[in-house]
């Protein structure tokens, strides 16, 4: 049996601005302040994400979100919604620094996921747009599904970077890994 | 390995959860007005029923949030799920 | 075909064009693709294939499946060999190597059938009747009767293949692709659901006795197999049904092709399926009948036999005596006969032989003997000879008994419904009388049953059930059923009053139907003790084939029912499964996830040895040319005491705390107020469990009016974010606060020392480090090397120190810059820290601290503030907490300097005098110091510094250390140095 044709591409994305946004989405305040700022809504569905221009929102939990930004934005933005939202309660905090993300592609990309995690990757169930905090091979990752195509990204704390990728590596060997790390 | 329906993101296995104990234990407002026996029921006393059992569960490597689960200790099937602050869909929480 | 005397010419599902070439004991076969190690032995008139477990019995192959008892082998080699595979499951490869076990030297010659000589001296419970005396002498008993045991030889070194794990989904997962199975999944499929569909086997079509039938559900599979929701899994066992419907499976990816497997395949791959439905289609395992010396080669079970001839095309013998209490057998002797094998007769326990199947065997030309029973047979090597006698109606022997030769007893005590899964899954079990069965009722989870694991006998209605199962339309779970007309004997009475010649009911763990009534006499009346004491049910087998017989022959003795005698539990796995695919690729360098600073690399390359601190490698030491572990922390330590030295802190936990109760939630959760921390100060804060026991220490530094940072410890850093998001989530929701992890994305970096201002000085303009200006306990923003950093003048070593905290990114060009040649700065690892903190007498969460300590223990009384309630201040009043005999934490001094006291070792108010003595504490931390040119150690001893005399004593493995209990602060204990 001759060696598949590669299923799964690996990379490294390149390092981007992250934003982590509290606040209450009950307060009218809240919300209206920060689509000025973003010029789209915060998306409301849980482990949805929403994405317009140059800016990702994607949902962490009730009352948490997760702005992506090109890397050079992150002070911008965060500087931004920090003057947008003077007198609430909220917090913003720039955490670019604080992960790595991974591009998982190809057509056994969610094969490769599935090894190490537990959430249902059907296509046709963790759509476009979708996204989840969840575990991969005991780390706590980030999953989400930007477009269509099978093209996944799995954002990992930092320090756990370089597992996270070795591992992600050695679950594809099966399936064929074409392109390397960097 | 259970399947724990969030309130927020449904259903997720056991794994990204971390259980909290019963639920509905409401830590004394004044401490200093319980004598020891009291503060020892509070700190360590805990139901262990057989069969329907409110616990509290945290989605501590999904969305973070904590909530209630009606669980039985029998069958391990999962009765309900209600947020915190909410009343138990059963009534009688306190 | 030359070599394979006993395989027929043509038929079965075996391909001749493809001989396969394979060894086994040492001796070279060959079979063709498509058979299992089972059927090619046989094809070559091998039938004793190892040894039995307790007697070293001979044996041969019982089954023609999961349930073998008997023909394990050891497969393969070196550290890729398996123990106690089955040969009945093993499929045929190129250059397979199989051997027996559980035997010495070999098969045919075993020294330990000595025990079977003497089995009268070995009745059930032996082990635990004789070796419990002297108490030490199991020890030595021990290794003798695991040689003598223990069937297979676990492989030696580390196993060189990949074995993967993978989650799946599915609506319905269906287990067993025989008729019921494969209707069930067609049915979900059709229904747009996605299916998961299972066998053990190599193909889907379940085990139909004619190859012509498995042929007619080819069009079923290939349908499945066009459709994109349904995945066949085969080589697959569902090994285990746990709850929410979680079920474990093991897929044989590579197993079948041995040496030959392509090398990105993984060798098994255990799979974890979530299913919204389970339809079991797990079919039936036959019987075998309980008749003295029942276990001899050459005596198999009917649908064995039947499997062999039909689906190999292997005659497993030449002529055959077929013994029954059931329909089911009848086909077996009819198609062994038609195949060549004479039938010497079929022996029918019931009374009527009559109906379809017996007239058809009559018709036929074959021998029928009713209400006669197998009571003995002959042969050492392999079956010679049965001997039958007529069975009265009250199940005794009569009459003359008859001897039969023959090279083959094909014997069927009914069938077993494959309920393990059903079970495990909380299914409850009905024993039904009319079918001597244990059936399937109610489960508590979404599951449901279809074919012959219902009871159901013929192909049409396995198919029905299954049709119903996967589409979730009712069905009728009593179709099919064939009732076992006879109240046969469960086991077959001796043929003489010595009862001589035992009657196997468990095969692999040699247990007979007397050791069962032994047991049951001596009191294991339980069936759960049963199996205890007589290992009846265990084993790699776990009795799949004789349990039921044991439980029946259990409830005669006590004049019991089976139902009230019940079932042992049914516990997963199924099937045994391989440690390799437990620990998928949880191995090597994957074990366990790393966490890396973001300095690593620069570790690294300086030669550094890492500690591992939970998940993170921490620099431990840097040793430069040659040095010991003590030389280079002692360097490193005094580097940080004259001079300078930098350590990477960035594993500290820290946490962004953030709103208008930000101030209130310190105050509730740290034992000290917070009211007065201005923006710019920090200050030390110590958190409690409720329990009033020390959770947790760190610095917080108040950023903004209402924005803190606390820090925490590298091993707690989860554990305080997750307490305070408790608090804050279940119990005060009315507190406006939000809870920002910035572990990851801050890097800590620690500059300690003497020279540390003047260091500092030369890297940033925009700081005034004047001690008036950045006094102790303060912090101030500004550019470190050029890197926009906030720098915290706190200290950890007792030295003037400043923690500088940049984004991670910027972390390697600020260590980079700190240690450039012009600074000359020592970097120093955790173990120079330790040793640096502990001179001052600092306590380090987890060292001194073990879930059972207080702040009163600590004397950190100065830390609890009395004018508020805080998380564990009630608990610090209960009486226990004041107790003058808690340990408190001390300093301890050893009478010779030169001696370093073991952390964790006990300590004695008087030197040991031999007896048991009472311990009044231990040693929790324990260095060398350099600084001070002796050894120090920090305790906890009950008492505590109010301890007299204050003298102790720590015996070690060789002799006992005086000590002398002395203030904990070993230097600089007025903090001097630190302010300075």
């Amino acid at each position: 049996m001759a060696e598949p044709a590669p299923g799964v591409e690996l990379r490294i994305c390149p390092p981007r601005g992250r934003i982590d946004l509290r606040g209450d989405p009950a307060d009218p305040a809240f919300p209206t302040a920060v689509a000025g700022v973003l010029g789209f809504e915060l998306p409301s569905t849980p482990n949805t994400s929403r994405s317009a221009g140059a800016a990702t929102v994607l949902w962490l939990g009730p009352d948490a979100w997760l702005i992506e930004t090109e890397r050079a934005m992150e002070a911008a933005v965060a500087e931004r919604l920090a003057q947008a939202l003077p007198d609430l309660h909220c917090s913003v905090a720039a955490v670019g620094d604080g992960s790595v993300a991974f591009s998982v592609s190809g057509p056994r990309a969610a094969d490769v996921l599935a090894k190490g995690m537990t959430l249902d990757l059907d296509p046709a169930r963790f759509r476009a747009g979708h996204c989840a905090r969840s575990l991969l091979a005991r780390i706590p990752v980030l999953l989400h599904r930007p477009g269509d195509d099978f093209i996944y990204e799995v954002t990992a704390a930092r320090s756990y970077s370089e597992y996270a990728l070795d591992w992600l590596h050695d679950a594809a060997l099966e399936y064929g890994d074409a392109a390397g790390s960097s | 390995m259970l399947l724990i329906p969030c309130p927020w993101c449904g259903a997720r296995d056991e794994s990204e959860f971390t259980c909290g104990g019963e639920a509905h234990i409401r830590r004394p407002a004044d401490p200093d007005a319980l004598d020891d026996a009291h503060w020892a029921d509070y700190l360590f006393m805990r139901a262990n029923p057989k069969g329907s059992h409110r616990e509290r569960w945290c989605h501590s490597h999904g969305c973070g949030r904590w909530f209630n689960v009606e669980r039985d200790t029998v069958t391990h099937g999962i009765v309900s799920v209600y947020r915190m602050g909410e009343p138990p869909p059963g009534g009688d929480g306190s | 075909m030359t070599g394979q005397p006993y395989r027929l010419a043509e038929g079965g599902a075996i391909d001749r064009s493809r001989p396969v070439g394979f060894s086994f004991d040492g001796r070279r076969y060959t079979g063709f693709a498509g058979d299992t190690l089972a059927s090619a032995l046989l094809a070559n008139g091998v039938t004793l294939v190892g040894r039995s477990f307790k007697y070293h019995r001979p044996r041969g192959i019982l089954s023609a499946g999961t349930e073998e008892p008997n023909a394990l082998v050891q497969l393969g080699t070196g550290a890729r060999g398996i123990a106690n595979a089955k040969a009945t499951r093993v499929e045929l490869h190129e250059g397979l190597v199989a051997s027996s076990v559980n035997c010495w030297p070999g098969p045919r010659c075993d020294l330990g059938a000595l025990n079977d000589l003497a089995h009268r001296l070995i009745p059930a419970g032996f082990y635990y009747k004789t070796f419990m005396w002297p108490h030490r002498g199991w020890h030595f008993y021990e290794r003798l009767i695991r040689r003598m045991a223990g069937l297979g030889r676990a492989p030696e070194g580390a196993d060189p293949d990949r074995y993967e794990r993978m989650n799946a989904h599915c609506d319905v997962l269906v287990v067993g692709a025989g008729p019921a199975g494969l209707a069930a999944a067609r049915a979900a499929a059709r229904g747009g659901s996605r299916v998961i569909l299972a066998d053990e086997r190599g193909l889907p079509g379940g085990t139909l006795p004619d190859a012509a039938d498995t042929g007619r559900l080819g069009e079923t599979t290939a349908e499945l197999e066009d459709l994109d929701n349904v995945r066949i899994l085969v080589r697959t066992t569902v090994t285990g049904y746990f709850d929410h419907n979680f079920l474990i499976a093991l897929e044989r990816v590579t197993d079948h092709l041995g040496p030959h497997a392509p090398a990105h395949l993984p060798r098994q791959r255990l799979w974890r399926i979530r299913a919204g439905r389970v339809v079991l289609a797990t079919g039936a395992l036959e019987r075998p009948l309980v008749f003295a010396n029942n276990d001899r080669p050459g005596i198999m079970l009917a649908s064995a036999a039947r499997a062999y001839v039909n689906r190999f095309a292997v005659l497993p013998g030449r002529r055959a005596v077929v013994v029954t209490d059931n329909d089911s057998a009848y086909g077996a002797a009819l198609d062994l006969h038609r195949n060549g094998v004479e039938i010497a007769a079929v022996v029918d326990l019931r009374r009527n032989g009559e109906g379809g199947k017996p007239a058809e065997a009559r018709a036929a030309g074959l021998q029928i003997l009713a209400g006669h029973a197998v009571v003995d047979s002959r042969g050492r090597r392999r079956v010679r000879t049965a001997h039958v006698a007529r069975l009265d109606d009250d199940g005794s022997l009569t009459g003359p008994v008859r001897t039969l030769s023959c090279d083959l007893i094909a014997m069927s005590g009914g069938w077993n419904p494959a309920v393990h899964l059903f079970s495990q899954a909380g299914g409850r079990l009905r024993y039904d009388e009319a079918l001597r069965a244990f059936l399937p009722e109610g489960a508590p989870q979404a599951v449901r049953c279809a074919g012959a694991i219902n009871g159901a006998a013929d192909t049409a209605s396995c198919i029905a059930q299954g049709r119903a199962a996967g589409a979730g339309e009712p069905d009728d779970r009593a179709a099919g059923r064939v009732e076992a007309a006879s109240r046969a004997p469960w086991a077959v009475p001796a043929r003489n009053r010595a009862g001589e010649g035992r009657r196997f009911v468990d095969f692999q763990n040699d247990v007979t139907s007397a050791d069962i009534a032994l047991a049951a006499r001596e009191g294991y009346q339980s069936v759960e003790h049963l199996k205890r004491y007589t290992t009846l049910g265990m084993g790699t087998d776990q009795g799949k084939t004789g349990n039921v017989a044991g439980l029946a022959i259990l409830a005669q003795t006590l004049g019991l029912a089976i139902p009230e005698v019940g079932t042992t539990t049914f516990r997963p796995p199924y099937d045994p499964v391989t440690f390799g695919a437990i620990a998928g690729r949880d191995v090597g360098r994957l074990a366990d996830p790393v966490r890396r600073t973001p300095i690593h690399r620069w570790h690294e390359e300086a030669g550094a040895v890492f500690e591992d601190v939970g998940q993170w490698k921490r620099p431990f030491y840097y040793p430069q040319d040659g040095e010991t572990k003590h030389g280079a922390v002692a360097r490193e330590c005094l580097a940080v005491r004259n001079a300078a030295g930098v350590m990477d802190a960035s594993t500290l936990g820290k946490i962004l705390v953030c709103g208008p109760d930000a101030r209130a939630l310190l105050n509730r959760i740290y034992t000290n107020a917070w009211d007065r921390l201005e923006a710019g100060r920090c200050r030390y804060g110590l958190m409690l469990g409720e329990d009033g026991m020390v959770l947790d220490d760190g610095v917080t530094a108040c950023l903004a009016g209402n924005r803190f940072l606390t820090t925490t410890t590298t091993g707690n850093a989860s554990r305080v974010f997750a307490w305070l998001e408790e608090w804050l989530q279940t119990e005060w929701p009315d507190l406006d606060v939000y809870l920002t992890s910035l572990t990851e994305q801050l890097a800590t970096v620690a500059l300690a020392g003497p020279n540390a201002r003047e260091i500092l000085a030369a890297l940033t303009d925009d700081i005034d480090l004047e001690p008036d200006a950045f006094p102790f306990m303060a912090w101030r923003e500004g550019r470190v090397a050029g890197l926009p950093a906030r720098v915290f003048r706190v200290s950890y070593t007792g030295e003037l120190s400043y923690e500088i905290v940049v984004p991670a990114g910027d972390a390697m060009d600020l260590w980079t810059a700190l240690t450039g040649p012009e600074h000359a700065v020592t970097p120093f690892g955790t173990e120079a820290m330790h040793v640096l903190r502990a001179e001052k007498g600092y306590l380090m969460i987890g060292q001194e601290t073990d879930g059972t300590v207080t702040p009163l223990d600590l004397d950190m009384q100065w830390i609890l503030s009395r004018k508020k309630d805080f998380i564990g201040r009630r608990s610090l009043a209960r009486p226990a907490m004041r107790d003058p005999l808690r340990k408190r934490l001390v300093g301890l001094e050893t009478g010779d300097p030169a001696t370093v006291l073991p952390e964790g070792a006990q300590i004695l108010a008087e030197p040991p005098s031999g007896v048991p003595e009472a311990m009044i504490g231990h040693v929790t931390s324990s260095y060398w110091s350099p600084t001070l040119g002796r050894s120090i150690a920090l305790a906890l001893v009950q008492g505590g510094r109010d301890r007299e005399p204050p003298t102790v004593h720590v015996p070690l493995d060789d002799r006992t250390v005086r000590a002398s209990i002395r203030d904990p602060r070993f230097y600089d204990p007025d903090g001097v140095r630190m302010n300075g």
